[in-house]
């Protein structure tokens, strides 16, 4: 009772407003609304050509309606349909067991040491690169083929790794090995921010297994579930690349996912009206996902792992015992080999002459040497690598430059809580919309303002495509400032200045997260360039898909194409990744 | 939202939308005029356009004509009555007018004193009227008025019985009239006088009706803020109940957030508000043994005080900045301030935080051992009080020399992470 201090017990009231009610609103400036203005012209980039789509989608020669989505009955669609569905199986499959594979590295802490590099490794890789690696583990000749050759020295025959039916595994595996390592990351960083004295009780009482499992892990890693499972169903749902260079042209309509069968559509020149419709479906099914996700997001807040004072070392989770310890090591060091197997098939065959990668596996010892690195630069691998230098730091910048204002203003510019709503919301769908939903109008665009392969116009589009993601993250890092210094500096009596200094903490990682992400997913990017932009581009993915398409004939110059494309993103992610998986779950909060 | 909660928004919606029917029949007639004879000059064709103008004038002023005919009907009614209409109502919008200009003096430099005394002497007189008068739809804004002018006399007195029986007049009044603006700040003060008495369940709960009674007239933002910061006091209550630990450190947490929401929903010319918000907030820094985050909040209370001519707040800063400097172990400068602040509450014959400054005063004064000069004010302190305060007793008994002084448990200032972060952006 009362406040003691200094030896004294003080009687301290606090003051009531009393009286009558004084009629109006609160006071908010509106200056801060200026700073949503380039974003807006930025995503009108996108959104103008949505428009257009959905419009066209419903626009049949007699009028509106909704003629154009009986496409949806061709069985080529509904078989890519189904597969699409199919994808989103596996990603939710791939969610599941990265995080037992985060908890088993949680639980033998010495693991991640070493797993840690051998995850971030393939997320660092563009798809394009982790399927063609894919292909050539799984080469059909015992020459060629490593798992092949495996197989047959093991049981005599080998069945047809990219014969039909069989190259789902080789899909999957692709796509799992790109993205468990980002699935591992996130998971472990939520386990580590569970406070140790919950770990503790929990412990004390003896709730082990499965119950501590359902009592404790689960529900506290429910958010980050939630972000994690909402990246990786999108990635499934707009898998388009890995597609068509892993599987074999002649089966490739039995691969044939959504986006596939949208660019298939256009290309052969059918009705736009028809293939509008199918980018509309596509664009329904990920902005449902989308949308569930968030929401699903949103019931619970959640703690944020960064902690803000470092905790006392003496106090962290008791040491394991030796014998755990070097389980964890030995553990650790055979899933990372595992792991990093596929990267050393890469480097190893992109070290073979392009001739003696044609012919024989990547552990045959002659024709060593960079003849293949000589081959791809004849083929215009440095251009290319300048060009997406240019293209990658430009999407970058301009992103940063656009994002972090807009951003600001959707943390603290004091917009009305319903309209914060909707920009949320906005900015969720934007974020998911599959690249067909824009590309055929903004083609057209492009190429009717004369724009058509300037590197300017396709580091817009990257700028505009990543726009959302960006404003999301930083969002909700700048969200973390404390209440009380941001409704300060909205009326007042302290600085944005000040505000900006304390959240330092948490913006710094998400702004370094979003501008390494940018970088590297422009960088590995193929989807866009390769729907958008015209010839004279030439990022480098563009040069890797130009050459894959005779891929037994040129395996070597892919492979070395592949390592030369995937060195800046690999280093890049590398050294940055623990500040990236910092930003990502700070932002964890939607 | 039921069928029984629609009510009260009608007749304020009806009578708007009688005016819009009736502005724009005058507009379609007008309109349509000009147009016909626009075309009928130009184009010798603007029959069709004066006929469909007509019509629509007549359709549209029937319409307004239907709407408006209640009112007009009352007008009506009142007009043929005459002069003998009902004295209740005029003695009562009287009171009202004359209640709510001494409310805005009260506590105020310019007439502080004489507002004291003006409602120590009628107050009674007021409580009567609102007995004996029923609240019709006509005069139940100048009801709420005198509740409004009341409420605030029995803040400043710190008479929570009489407040908890005139919210629930006006809570009453407003039911009467179907008013639901009225009955959610009845609740919340409701929730004021409850909090005052000590019952802080029932409190919360009030405010949790005064919520669910929420509507979107002009003082809706004014009575969020009201709530959140009558929520942060809720808040101050616990924490001062609890030992210190735990359970304190949280409930002063959610009074800032509370508090930090109330910053952001109050409404731009309420000044009283502010002054109670940043006052509110710097009790929360002392209760994190902050004195200097006190002092922050504190100056600018001051300010807008002074220049509010709110002497009240700003002898409430005072009281507060007394506390802050003994915190900071001057207790010279802590006199000094409690003697002032003490004075102006004089000023303004405001007898409860009279009581409270001479009662601090007191207790240094027991704590330096100057027991004779502690005797006197505090026994200054406990004619003044009309509440009980177990603390006064304690400082009594101890001036009196029967007991030993409080034993107060030293409490080093505690590193809350804001704290830290402070530090860090002043680094």
């Amino acid at each position: 009772m009362g406040l003691q201090t200094n030896g004294l017990t003080l009687e301290v009231v606090g003051r009531e407003v009393s009286g009558r009610p004084v009629p109006g609103k609160p006071r908010r400036p509106a200056g801060p609304y200026l700073l949503a203005l380039p974003a807006l012209l930025l995503s009108s980039l996108l959104i103008v050509p949505i428009c257009v789509t959905v419009v066209a989608a419903f626009r049949t020669p007699g009028g509106f309606g909704i003629g154009n989505f009986a496409v949806m009955r061709d069985p080529g669609a509904l078989h890519a349909v189904g597969n699409s569905l199919l994808w989103v199986l596996v990603a939710f499959a791939i969610v599941a067991v990265g995080f037992f594979l985060a908890l088993f590295s949680y639980r033998l802490p010495a693991v991640t040491s070493l797993l840690q590099p051998a995850l971030v490794i393939p997320f660092a890789v563009s798809i394009l690169v982790s399927g063609a690696t894919f292909r050539l583990i799984f080469d059909p000749t015992p020459e060629r083929g490593t798992v092949t050759a495996v197989w047959t020295r093991l049981f005599g025959s080998s069945p047809v790794w990219l014969g039909p039916g069989l190259f789902w595994l080789v899909l999957v595996s692709a796509f799992g090995w790109t993205w468990l390592g980002y699935v591992v990351s996130l998971f472990r960083a939520g386990l580590d921010a569970i406070p140790d004295d919950v770990t503790r009780t929990i412990t004390a009482e003896g709730v082990k297994g499965w119950r501590r499992l359902r009592a404790l892990e689960i529900p506290l890693l429910r958010p980050i579930t939630g972000v994690v499972t909402l990246t990786v169903v999108i990635a499934a749902v707009r898998v388009f690349d890995l597609v068509l260079i892993v599987v074999p042209g002649s089966m490739q309509s039995s691969a044939d996912v959504l986006g596939l069968n949208w660019w298939r559509t256009t290309t052969s020149g059918d009705n736009p009206g028809r293939t509008a419709a199918l980018g509309v479906v596509l664009f329904a099914i990920v902005a449902a996902a989308g949308v569930i996700g968030v929401r699903g997001l949103r019931r619970r807040r959640w703690a944020m792992p960064v902690t803000v004072v470092p905790p006392d070392p003496s106090l962290g989770r008791p040491k394991p015992s030796k014998r755990v310890r070097r389980t964890g090591w030995v553990v650790g060091f055979a899933v990372s080999l595992v792991w990093i197997f596929p990267a050393v098939v890469l480097v190893a065959t992109a070290l073979h002459s392009p001739r003696e990668a044609g012919l024989h596996g990547w552990w045959s010892l002659s024709g060593l040497g960079f003849s293949s690195f000589t081959a791809a630069a004849n083929v215009g691998l440095f251009r290319a690598l300048l060009s997406t230098v240019l293209i990658a730091g430009a999407a970058t910048l301009v992103l940063l430059v656009i994002a972090v204002p807009t951003a600001y203003l959707v943390a603290w510019g004091g917009l009305p809580q319903w309209l914060g709503r909707v920009v949320t919301s906005a900015f969720v769908v934007l974020a998911v919309t599959p690249v067909q939903m824009y590309a055929a109008p903004l083609r057209d665009a492009i190429g009717a303002t004369g724009l058509a392969g300037s590197r300017i116009a396709l580091a817009l589009v990257h700028a505009a495509a990543g726009l959302p993601f960006a404003v999301l993250l930083l969002r909700s890092a700048f969200a973390s400032a404390p209440p009380a210094l941001v409704s300060e500096a909205l009326q007042g009596p302290a600085r944005q200045s000040a505000v900006l200094a304390t959240v330092q903490r948490t913006y710094r990682p998400a702004l370094v997260a979003v501008a390494v992400l940018e970088f590297a997913l422009v960088w590995n990017d193929f989807i866009v360039g390769f729907l958008i932009s015209g010839p004279g581009t030439t990022p480098l993915s563009l040069v890797l898909w130009g050459e894959a398409r005779q891929f037994s004939a040129a395996s070597g110059t892919v492979a070395a194409a592949a390592v030369v494309a995937s060195i800046v993103p690999a280093v890049l992610l590398l050294s940055f990744w623990q500040t990236v998986v910092r930003g990502l779950t700070a932002g964890s909060r939607p | 939202m039921n069928d029984e909660e629609r009510p009260p928004d009608k007749p304020h919606s009806d009578s708007r939308r009688g005016l819009f029917f009736a502005i724009s029949a005058l507009g379609s007639g007008l309109l349509s005029g000009l147009a016909s004879e626009r075309l009928s000059q130009s184009l010798d064709s603007g029959g069709w356009v004066r006929w469909a103008g007509i019509g629509l004038t007549v359709f549209l002023g029937l319409f307004a004509a239907v709407y408006n005919a209640p009112t007009a009907l009352q007008w009506f009614r009142r007009w043929r009555r005459g002069v003998v209409s009902p004295t209740g109502a005029e003695e009562l919008h009287t009171a009202a007018e004359e209640a709510e200009q001494w409310m805005t003096v009260l506590g105020s430099e310019a007439g502080g004193i004489a507002a004291a005394e003006w409602y120590s002497l009628n107050e009674d007189r007021l409580r009567e009227l609102l007995l004996t008068e029923k609240a019709r739809d006509d005069t139940v804004d100048d009801f709420a008025r005198i509740c409004d002018a009341l409420e605030a006399w029995y803040v400043r007195r710190a008479d929570p019985g009489a407040m908890l029986q005139l919210s629930e007049l006006l809570s009453a009044a407003a039911e009467a009239c179907n008013r639901r603006d009225l009955s959610e700040l009845g609740a919340a003060r409701a929730a004021t006088a409850y909090r005052m008495m000590g019952d802080l369940d029932a409190a919360s709960t009030r405010l949790g009706v005064s919520d669910n009674l929420a509507t979107h007239s002009r003082t809706a933002a004014a009575l969020t803020t009201r709530r959140q910061v009558e929520r942060a006091l809720l808040h101050l209550a616990r924490a001062e109940r609890a030992p210190a630990g735990n359970d304190r450190d949280e409930a002063v947490l959610n009074a800032r957030d509370r508090l930090d929401d109330a910053r952001l929903s109050r409404p731009g010319p309420d000044l009283a508000a502010e002054v109670a918000i940043y006052i509110n907030l710097a009790v929360v820094h002392l209760y994190q043994q902050d004195a200097e985050g006190a002092l922050d909040q504190l100056r600018p209370a001051v300010a807008r005080a002074t220049a509010a001519g709110d002497l009240s707040g700003q002898a409430h800063a005072l009281e507060l900045t007394g506390v802050a400097a003994w915190m900071q172990r001057s207790p010279h400068e802590a006199r000094r301030w409690w003697e002032h602040a003490a004075h102006l509450y004089a000023e303004i014959d405001e007898r409860e935080g009279r009581a409270r400054c001479l009662q601090h005063l007191g207790s240094a004064d027991v704590a330096a051992g100057r027991l004779a000069s502690a005797r006197e004010l505090l026994e200054q302190s406990e004619l003044l009080r009309t509440s009980e305060s177990e603390l006064l007793t304690k400082y009594l008994d101890a001036a009196r020399q029967a007991v030993d002084p409080p034993v107060v448990i030293e409490e080093p200032p505690r590193r809350t992470a804001t704290d830290w972060l402070k530090r860090l952006v002043k680094r």
